[in-house]
């Protein structure tokens, strides 16, 4: 297959753009520049966030010495408190295993600057969190107690603030940021800290930001790194992408950020910005999936991206690895991601302009299979959709860019319907006890 | 003596501009304007308008600079700034039902390309079909050459929805192009949503 008009269609119109647009410094500039510094600056000290440290506004205040009396009842309320909790631990629903399959339960995503629930992908909808700030649902823990809220910061919206409330929308924590750039976040198995990646000093690093709300610490890994995960199924190791000499390579550390071991996953790549994109670790934590731009001689262009697995022990050695090629005629084969069954892969296939989900089992010889919806743009732009998980891995859930559809697909027919949800972004779906 | 020709860096002129120096924020804007200027045009279509956003910018980023915590984003700041003000200046006219005047952006006289002329021209027209939220979309992408999750964190609009009305957009923007290339010029109609 060969590239598509429409991609040489999509590079022309910068130059367009620029031709149209015939940028010249204004005549008024000089003008404006005058009126507006000519007015008083805001006064950097009203700048929280540049001035304030965390903990500072985290720090509890000092309480006094209270007299017997009052102790008294606080002791008295201290002990109703802990039987309620104890009533409330009884009561409460058991918890999934953090990975593999498990029951559905809410389905919650956003809307308008807003965050709504569910009870299922045709029930009635409610608001979750709706407040006057932009806030966006980014997702939900692994035990399907809470969710993970990202409020982009006005006026510039550059940098993300991270909360975590429970499952109802209460409890909301602040865990850290604002961040710059981020790239890659995820919730630690036993949901106890979230990883995230972003810019400190210009620089890509991670930081652990616990969910209790305590504060995050930037782990020292000696390297520009995105792109976190949590190894299944304890979290006892993250892995990153990391950056030496001007090449990404695939790292793993103790999340401490100590004993810090590259994986040598196969490295004949093509470009060096293109090596291990969008890793993810099956739900044992035995193998890594991932894509790369390697030689494709069947569609075309010379080169595109596909799937690699690799199994990695627990020391970082590889002991097998193999790059899949599911159709020899596809643009692009990426964004993998396991099936809770952790036997199949259901990742994006391009061609030719559209986007197509497809399955399959990582097996010698496989060929993928197209599921019922697909998504062609214009301009040939890739990732105009985007595959969610459902906890009991007998569908998916697939957003489309273009009109903001959602999509519910059997995995074993590829059957795809369209659910109403007219939601602005993706759906996720609360992991249960099964 | 310009700053920048005395050896000052552009960082050190963020940081001068930060703490109140108005020529190193002369300096900044200097470098910057025309692009502000011609995003402005390109969002709005009105050099009128186009004139008040940047003005509106300008105040904007004086009064807001102290709080700009890394000078290497001194650039998409800007222009996050400028497509907000272009927002707002689009949302105030319509509150007040005041129609935008969509005025075609004039070429120079000594235009090249025949070809290259009508492939602008064609652009031109279609642009105009835009809302101005599609718009900003469409040229903070193409003509500022920033990655959509930036375009989006910028507007404070999910990647899905940056991505949904970029799609749109080119789909409007082909379609009017595709239309206009085979009828009579000046044949343009309202915005399409």
């Amino acid at each position: 297959m060969t590239m598509d008009r429409s991609r040489s269609a999509r590079r022309a119109l910068p130059a367009l753009f620029e031709d149209l647009a015939q940028a010249r410094t204004p005549d008024y500039l000089e003008a404006a520049i005058e009126r507006a510094s000519s007015r008083p600056q805001r006064p950097a000290w009203t700048f929280l966030t540049r001035w304030l440290p965390m903990d500072i506004t985290t720090r509890p205040a000092w309480v006094p010495v209270l007299p017997w009396r009052q102790i008294g009842v606080l002791a008295l309320l201290a002990l109703l408190i802990a039987a309620m909790l104890l009533a409330y631990a009884g009561s409460r629903q058991r918890l999934p295993q953090p990975f593999g399959v498990a029951a559905n339960g809410q389905v919650v995503y956003s809307k308008g600057g807003d965050i709504f629930v569910r009870d299922s992908l045709d029930g009635a909808t409610r608001p979750l969190i709706a407040t006057p700030e932009n806030e966006l649902a980014d997702s939900l823990s692994p035990l399907g107690t809470h969710l993970l809220i990202i409020r982009p910061v006005p006026p510039a919206n550059e940098m993300l603030d991270f909360f975590a409330a429970t499952i109802d929308g209460r409890n909301e924590v602040h865990l850290g940021g604002p961040y710059l750039n981020v790239d890659g976040i995820d919730w630690s198995p036993d949901q106890t800290s979230i990883v995230v990646a972003h810019e400190v000093d210009g620089l890509p690093s991670i930081t652990i930001l616990p969910t209790d709300g305590s504060g995050g610490r930037t782990l020292d890994l000696g390297m520009p790194v995105n792109r976190p995960a949590w190894r299944p199924p304890d979290g006892h190791q993250l892995s990153f992408r990391g950056q030496v000499d001007g090449n990404w390579a695939l790292f793993l550390a103790n999340p401490d950020g100590s004993g810090v071991v590259q994986v040598p996953v196969r490295r004949d790549l093509m470009e060096a910005p293109y090596e291990v994109l969008a890793p993810v670790w099956s739900p044992i934590g035995d193998r890594i999936a991932f894509h790369r731009l390697v030689p494709t001689p069947g569609n075309g262009n010379g080169n595109g991206f596909r799937i690699n697995v690799a199994e990695i022990d627990q020391a970082g050695g590889v002991s097998a690895q193999r790059t899949f090629e599911f159709d020899s005629t596809s643009d692009e084969e990426m964004d993998v991601q396991w099936l809770p069954d952790g036997k199949r892969l259901v990742f994006t296939r391009h061609d030719q302009g559209t986007d197509y989900v497809s399955i399959v089992e990582p097996v010698a010889g496989a060929r993928s299979r197209d599921v019922d919806v697909s998504t062609t743009s214009a301009t040939g732009e890739i990732g105009m959709l985007r595959t969610t998980l459902v906890p009991d891995g007998r569908s998916i859930m697939v957003h489309l860019w273009a009109d903001n559809t959602d999509w519910q697909v059997d995995v074993e027919s590829g059957a795809a319907h369209k659910v109403d949800i007219g939601g602005d972004d993706l759906v996720f779906i609360q992991r249960r006890a099964p | 003596v310009p700053l920048a020709e005395a050896g000052v860096d552009r960082s050190e002129l963020v940081d001068r501009a930060r703490g109140g120096d108005r020529h190193a924020f002369a300096e900044l804007i200097r470098a910057s304007g025309a692009r502000l200027d011609a995003t402005a045009r390109l969002i709005l279509r009105d050099p009128e308008l186009a004139q008040d956003a940047v003005q509106e910018t300008l105040i904007r980023a004086w009064r807001s600079l102290p709080g700009l915590r890394d000078p290497a984003t001194f650039d998409h700041w800007l222009h996050s700034l400028v497509a907000h003000a272009c927002i707002d200046l689009v949302r105030k006219r319509r509150r007040r039902v005041v129609e935008v005047e969509l005025t075609p952006i004039h070429f120079t006289e000594a235009l090249d390309h025949a070809g290259e002329v009508a492939d602008r021209d064609l652009l031109d027209r279609a642009l105009a079909r835009l809302e101005p939220e599609a718009r900003a979309v469409v040229v903070l992408h193409f003509y500022l050459d920033l990655p959509l999750p930036r375009v989006a964190r910028m507007l404070g609009i999910p990647d899905g929805t940056a991505k949904s009305r970029l799609h749109r957009s080119l789909g409007v923007l082909r379609s009017s192009m595709t239309i206009d290339e085979v009828t009579a010029p000046g044949a343009a109609g309202g915005p399409i949503s």
